[in-house]
C-alpha cells in the first residue's frame, strides 16, 4: 500500500442516491423541487429519511445537502450518516462495474463498511498461474 | 497479489481509500477517478511503499 486518501462525500450521482434510498428502509425520494435557500433559488432533490421531521434537499449539481434536524430532535444524525455510507458504497460499486473490478462489501464491527474492489485482470492472472483455464 | 482498491466508509460518512498490489504513481492513478466520483479529497498520505517504488524507478533509470 503506497498511499491512503481521506475524503468527504459529495452527493452528485443521482443513480447512486436512488440506489441508496432503495437500500434504506423507510427512505423515499420525492422528486425535484425548486426552493429558495441562502439567498438564491435552487433546483433540489427532496429526500425523506426515516424519522426525520423535515425532508432533506440535495443539490445534485453541487453535492450540497440542506436540512434542519434541530440538533437531533427532528432527525438523528446517525440515520443521515447511514444514508451517506450506503451512497458511498453504491458509488464504489458503480465504479467497480464500469472499470473492470469485482466488488465485495462487508459491514465491520463498529458500523464501518468496507468495499473491496479487485482488478479483474489480476484475478485472471492469479487463476491462470494456479492452473485454471480462463476463457 | 492482485491489485485491489479498499474503500473504508466510516459511520460519519468519511471514507478512506487505499490500494493493495500496486506501488508508486500507479497506486495514485488507480484511485484518482474513484476519488473524483466520491467527493472532495481532505488528505492524502504517501506511505513508505510509495517512496520505495520511486527509489526503485530512479535506480533503474540510473542503470540505463
Amino acid at each position: 500500500m503506497s498511499h491512503i486518501t481521506q475524503l468527504a462525500l459529495s452527493l452528485q450521482n443521482l443513480e447512486c442516491v436512488k440506489s441508496a434510498v432503495t437500500r434504506m428502509a423507510g427512505a423515499t425520494l420525492n422528486g425535484y423541487k425548486t426552493i429558495w435557500l441562502k439567498g438564491k433559488s435552487r433546483k433540489v432533490l427532496e429526500l425523506q429519511l426515516p424519522d426525520f421531521k423535515l425532508p432533506l434537499y440535495i443539490d445534485i449539481n453541487t453535492g450540497d445537502v440542506f436540512n434542519d434536524n434541530y440538533n437531533g430532535q427532528w432527525g438523528k444524525l446517525g440515520v443521515y450518516n447511514k444514508f451517506l455510507q450506503l451512497y458511498a458504497s453504491e458509488v464504489a460499486k458503480e465504479f467497480a462495474i464500469n472499470n473492470n473490478y469485482s466488488y465485495e462489501e462487508e459491514e465491520l464491527a463498529g458500523g464501518k463498511i468496507r468495499c473491496t474492489l479487485s482488478a479483474i485482470e489480476s484475478i485472471k492472472d492469479s487463476m491462470t498461474s494456479e492452473g485454471y483455464n480462463i476463457g | 497479489m492482485g491489485k485491489k482498491i479498499i474503500v473504508n466508509i466510516g459511520t460519519d460518512g468519511v471514507s478512506t481509500l487505499s490500494v493493495l498490489g500496486a506501488k508508486g504513481g500507479e497506486c495514485l492513478k488507480m484511485t484518482e477517478k474513484l476519488e473524483r466520483s466520491l467527493g472532495n479529497v481532505n488528505d492524502v498520505k504517501l506511505t513508505d511503499d510509495y517512496y520505495a517504488a520511486l527509489e526503485n524507478t530512479a535506480k533503474i533509470q540510473e542503470k540505463q
